[in-house]
């Protein structure tokens, strides 16, 4: 299995990894670890074919299983079971007092980020502001709102600052505009498309102060957005990194509802039928389920020549990347599209294929949970006492970043996330069915295109994990 | 036991504990810097490389015969070679930066390749053992050096008690009957982690990477002095700039050049000079220079042999060409012979690689020697 880490390590590695990598240091989990310079190989044993077709139909097979399970009481025990974690006692107490302290850290991380990116060391793997960036936000975060709980609307800085801001902007200017209802999450959708890019084609992993900025500026958008609206209406539809963060808390087995915190079994709450609004949503799952896929892509050789081949048929670079994101994104969400399109007829149902697909949509969250895990998992571990190392000294951390070396085991935990996601995925999604249709054999016959659009997702997913890692190119 | 140094205690133990329990999973801890890319498709030539570090300079000191620079930069990757053999020194995860000694003639101002210790020193005790001796190595941006990957153990003073000499190779010239005993020097520098952060790390063009070139030597006189000066400000005065390991034009030397030939990368010049000034009898001196293409660095640490044919008959055969210093040929290789005549056949052979360590776009070079031929 191959994984990553930063090349900074590019940079690390020469020193980067140098560049962290040499530089940095110094591949992908995903463009962000390539670009910090880290990385490193492992073989796979079994053939390529042999693993993605078992990979694949492991998924096929656990379709025609969950197909069993037909009793809805069973099926409904499982997805309603809680716990509650605190009374409301403590809930409003504990609550006050965490969401002071996440703001705090939150608020203090970010100024952090911006002042470190600004005046710390050059070095990616040695500065506080791209761990803290790429290892913290990027990837464990997201790993904790996934197998945990969503911890980024307790910490998120672009909120605390932007409702503090709007508390202070006198009424007259702020919330200006009614946030128009058609727009719904697709703000959201177009602003984590623009993350996506941008972190492939701006020097945000490697180069600290380009970094700084670009937090500022965002947070500036943050602010902007909030403001024209209200905090309330942007970070719930307009904010990528909110809406990503809500996206991906679902999943988790600790949920936070009216009353408090609750402990779920993990995924269960996938089932509910407004973890996905509408279309926009849907159009945002699609696009992490794509991110995932194609940040890693892109750092393989096949991602690479593609990308090359684009660039001497005479497109520029970013240009390239822009157009391999766009393309690959309309064939993922046109294919879940015409799943949800074809399950129509399978189930058959006079539910339009709009509906379906918004309501089908959520167990795609656990897939794209195991594909986060397995792209970031060792990139985390890997650079886990570097991140540590800095936030204990952040202006002048050790001049050699220490980084973990993984055990070859790590590579077969990343198989088994992905695998992992695909089957709750499929669970979910037949779970949804027994909700959603009155017929067991509808329910069921609805599924099949489903399966088959996850299979595919599995196999592309396990055949980038099979893949050596490399840089980027054109814009390492 | 207080409550800090309890809660220090059970700190420790936990991370250890910590430590422990990832070993025993297999994590294995690293430095981010442990094995930089290498550019690939190297040639088995001198090439440029995929980043280069700048470094700063702690301090000089000098007794008047001696003179030493004491310079850091980031830890990195090079290659040991012994014999024929090279193996690659990664950087480990304690390693704090790279420490760097040039020695040097304070008369002549040249470079010299001599016996070196280097002791470092906290509150007068050692520490870093490992440093020392530390490697004669070679570089693209700094020439030839000693060197080595340090581990200190914190921020703060530290005294670097540096031995030089004495200088092992032949001395002609103004250095003859000189370096023969050795000398100790000490700097005082601070280490402080921000200073190496200061160092710019260059990522060279990747359209370079692998061509055939090198990176042109740093100027000793524009670099950073790392916050440090010299002890004494006049030292520096009259010390002048730290001179660099090229060495004097090949043109420039007193002598006819037979001519310069290419082999195994380096560049090997032979020179034909007055032999009285170097050795006993009377001819012809055969000087020859081996040193780094592009660069002109020298070379030490290895064997060459001439062979001078006149009409058939070897007038020198397989003679080995002594290791010198001389104030003007600077570092060469040379022996006497009987007064060379027109049409005289010289052949040149290196026949061990350099004995001198290698740091990236060197390593590949200046292994596999073909003899040069020259024709007076």
């Amino acid at each position: 299995m191959r994984r990553d880490g930063i090349r900074v390590s590019v940079a690390v590695g020469t020193l980067g990894a140098a560049a962290l990598g040499a530089a940095a240091l110094a591949d992908t989990a995903t463009a962000s670890n390539v670009a910090a310079g880290l990385g490193d190989q492992r073989d796979l044993e079994v053939p390529t074919w042999l693993y993605l077709l078992t990979g694949g139909a492991a998924i096929g097979a656990s379709g025609l299983l969950a197909a069993l399970v037909t009793d809805r009481t069973f099926v409904d025990a499982i997805h309603e079971w809680s716990v509650p974690l605190f009374g409301p006692r403590e809930t409003r107490s504990t609550r006050r007092f965490s969401a002071l302290l996440g703001r705090t850290v939150g608020v203090a991380l970010f100024v952090a980020v911006v002042v470190v990116g600004l005046v710390g060391p050059p070095v990616p793997t040695a500065n506080l502001a791209v761990l803290v960036t790429f290892v913290g936000v990027r990837s464990l975060l997201p790993i904790v709102a996934v197998l945990v709980v969503d911890p980024w609307p307790t910490v998120d800085p672009f909120r605390t600052i932007a409702t503090a801001a709007d508390a202070v902007v006198p009424d007259r200017l702020s919330d200006a505009l009614e946030y128009p209802d058609r727009l719904r999450t697709w703000p959201a959708v177009a602003g984590l498309f623009a993350l996506v890019w941008l972190e492939l084609v701006l020097p945000i992993t490697t180069d600290p102060e380009a970094l700084a900025l670009f937090a500022l500026c965002y947070a500036g958008y943050a602010v902007a957005g909030a403001l024209a609206f209200s905090p309330e209406t942007w970070f719930r539809h307009g904010d990528p990194l909110a809406v990503l963060f809500r996206l991906y808390g679902s999943v988790a087995p600790i949920q936070r509802d009216d009353d408090g915190y609750r402990l779920v079994l993990p995924g269960s709450w996938l089932r509910r039928p407004d973890v996905v609004a509408d279309s926009s949503e849907v159009a945002f799952v699609l696009l992490i389920v794509w991110e995932l896929t194609f940040s890693g892509f892109v750092v393989t050789p096949p991602g690479a020549r593609t990308i090359e081949a684009v660039v001497f048929a005479g497109v520029p670079p970013r240009g390239a990347y822009l157009l391999a994101l766009c393309a690959g994104y309309a064939l993922f969400l046109g294919g879940y599209l015409f799943a949800a399109a074809v399950a129509r007829r399978t189930a058959p149902t006079y539910l339009t294929g709009r509906v379906l697909a918004v309501r089908f949509a959520p167990p795609l969250l656990a897939i794209a949970a195991g594909y986060h895990l397995a792209h970031y998992v060792a990139f985390s571990l890997n650079l886990a006492p570097a991140l540590v190392d800095t936030v204990a000294n952040p202006l002048a951390p050790p001049v050699n970043p220490t980084t973990l070396a993984l055990p070859a085991w790590v590579g077969a935990l990343e198989v088994a996330t992905v695998v992992c996601g695909h089957l709750l995925a499929i669970w979910t999604a037949h779970a949804t069915a027994f909700d959603r249709f009155p017929g067991r054999l509808q329910a069921i016959r609805s599924q099949y295109p489903f399966v088959v659009v996850m299979i595919w997702y599995t196999v592309c997913s396990l055949w980038i994990l099979s893949l050596p890692a490399s840089s980027p190119p054109f814009v390492a | 036991m207080d409550r800090r140094a309890f809660l220090r205690s059970t700190g420790a133990v936990a991370a250890l504990g910590l430590a422990g329990c990832l070993e025993r999973l297999g994590f294995e801890e690293q430095s981010a810097w442990r094995d930089p890319p290498l550019v690939e498709d190297r040639p088995d030539a001198v090439y440029v490389p995929a980043s280069s570090e700048e470094m700063g300079v702690y301090g000089r000191a000098t007794d008047w015969e001696y003179a030493v620079e004491l310079s850091y930069t980031f830890p990195h990757r090079f290659w040991t070679v012994s014999g024929t053999d090279r193996s690659r020194v990664v950087v480990g995860a304690d390693d704090t930066m790279h420490l760097m000694v040039t020695p040097w003639d304070a008369e002549t101002d040249t470079v010299l390749p001599l016996e070196m210790r280097v002791d470092l020193l906290r509150d007068g005790e050692r520490v870093a053992s490992e440093f020392s001796p530390p490697w004669p190595m070679i570089s693209q941006r700094m020439g030839f050096h000693y060197g080595n990957n340090v581990v200190l153990p914190e921020e703060g003073e530290y005294t670097a008690r540096i031995s030089v000499g004495p200088v092992s190779v032949r001395r002609t010239g103004e250095l003859e009957d000189r370096f023969d005993s050795s000398a100790t020097l000490e700097i005082e520098f601070v280490y402080d982690r921000s200073d190496v952060h200061d160092l710019e790390f260059v990522r060279i063009d990747p359209d370079r990477h692998g061509e055939r070139d090198a990176l042109s030597p740093m100027d000793h006189d524009a670099h950073d002095h790392g916050g440090q000066t010299d002890t004494d400000s006049h030292v520096a005065m009259e010390l002048g700039p730290t001179p660099t390991s090229q060495g004097p034009p090949v043109e420039d030397l007193p002598g006819t050049v037979l001519g310069t030939d290419r082999s195994g990368d380096a560049k090997i010049s032979a020179i034909e000079a007055d032999r009285d000034r170097f050795t006993d009898g009377d001819g012809t001196y055969l000087a020859v220079t081996l040193r780094t293409p592009y660069n002109g660095v020298v070379l030490p640490f290895t064997a060459l042999t001439a062979t001078v044919e006149r009409d058939g008959d070897a007038i020198l055969d397989v003679e080995p060409l002594v290791e010198t210093v001389d104030h003007a040929f600077g570092h060469h290789y040379g022996v006497g012979v009987d007064a060379l005549e027109g049409g005289d056949e010289v052949t040149v052979s290196v026949d061990v690689p350099p004995g001198v360590a290698r740091h990236d776009g060197y390593e590949t070079a200046f292994f596999e020697f073909g003899d040069v031929e020259f024709t007076v």
